[in-house]
């Protein structure tokens, strides 16, 4: 494949501005329910200067990114690769739509796309894995689209709204997203 | 008024880390790779030194003094105090009141002896100090008497991350056992 390998159909992932993204991370923390399906800790709100901060001291560790709309070049969210284990080639994903108005509408299904094309063609993974809260199900859905399975669930693990809820794990491997890549170009 | 001790055992105490000496001690313990492996000390794992060991661990340390959500113990013979291994609860999350737990012994000869009896003073910790509605573990396929030992303890297998673990040539499946605070009220109510 030629051309941007960080540019799918809907979004394309760019690095992040720590000038200017904190305030935009900032702002989609105020939505608690973006906060509730991105982190199984409790909401919480940060400063730019704290979202700036963190970003300085952790940039260099996970691979994190700023998903933008092709259609207009807005930011709508963020996704990153972090925990990166190089002996056995896995590494953890997590993903967030910040724009409300964007949620349901494909982007972060096409950023995932785009995160493990990059994750398995690029970096050389064999595997990819994730978390998902069990009252996420928009997220469970688009994870399956992209090809993760689940491999299990902590049951009750989550505490929310008073509620107890599964923290679902999920995985894909290589060998099954190159498999997906074949049908979907069979398809095509 | 308490029928039991949190920090002894028949066998054992867990007692507070001292990285002085118990870090001259574990980092003997890291050229065992299941030790390590489950230590996570360092990003791979290979033996490390005792100044490697002793400054992950007063980092630890300092992270569990300010942030109070890990937790680190010193297991130690009852017999004669020697240091054996750890206890730790790597993250506690308070606002979901569950842990994560992990046991690491350094001998191998020690751990398929007291293996089970420290886990089950980490678990006693959890569920009747920190009051936590489930604690996890993970181990894998490649760690027999590890896992079976936390299975002895009556925790269950929850999650089977596949081909996660690189080992001697070949992917090994991760397993996470937890136990819910109902099961560890049925299962010890007795004690």
């Amino acid at each position: 494949m030629e051309g941007d390998l960080l540019t799918g159909n809907l979004v394309r992932l760019v690095a992040v501005d720590v000038e200017e993204d904190p305030r935009l991370i900032s702002e989609w923390d105020r939505d608690s329910e973006f906060q509730r399906l991105l982190n199984s800790e409790s909401a919480a709100r940060y400063n730019p200067k704290q979202v700036r901060e963190f970003l300085e001291k952790e940039i260099d560790s996970m691979h994190f990114y700023i998903i933008q709309r092709l259609e207009d070049d807005q930011k709508i969210g963020l996704i990153d690769l972090n925990g990166i284990d190089w002996v056995s080639r896995n590494a953890w994903v997590g993903i967030g739509i910040g724009e409300r108005e964007f949620w349901g509408k494909g982007y972060g299904t096409d950023a995932m796309r785009v995160l493990l094309r990059y994750a398995f063609t690029i970096l050389n993974l064999q595997r990819v894995t994730l978390n998902v809260f069990d009252f996420n199900q928009r997220g469970y859905a688009s994870y399956k689209k992209c090809g993760f399975k689940e491999e299990g669930r902590l049951p009750s693990a989550l505490l929310k709204a008073g509620k107890r809820w599964d923290l679902i794990f999920m995985g894909v491997l290589r060998s099954e997203w190159e498999e997906l890549q074949k049908s979907m170009i069979e398809k095509e | 008024m308490f029928k039991t001790q949190l920090f002894e055992s028949q066998s054992l105490l867990l007692e507070p880390y001292d990285p002085d000496k118990d870090a001259v001690v574990e980092a003997g313990f890291t050229r065992r790779w299941h030790y390590t492996w489950g230590s996570m000390l360092y990003s791979e794992a290979h033996p490390l030194s005792a100044f490697q060991v002793k400054k992950k661990r007063e980092e630890q340390l300092k992270r569990c003094a300010e942030s109070r959500d890990a937790f680190l113990f010193a297991i130690r013979l009852r017999e004669n105090t020697k240091f054996i291994g750890v206890v730790e609860l790597p993250w506690v999350s308070w606002s979901n009141r569950m842990a994560w737990m992990k046991v690491l012994i350094g001998e191998e000869s020690l751990e398929a002896m007291y293996l089970p009896e420290a886990a089950k003073m980490g678990l006693r910790y959890v569920f009747e100090e920190l009051d936590m509605a489930l604690v996890a573990s993970s181990t894998g396929e490649f760690q027999p008497q590890i896992f079976h030992a936390l299975q002895g303890l009556g925790m269950r297998v929850y999650v089977r991350q596949r081909l996660m673990v690189y080992y001697q040539n070949r992917y090994w499946d991760r397993i996470i056992v937890g136990m819910p605070q109902s099961d560890w009220q049925i299962i010890y109510s007795e004690e």
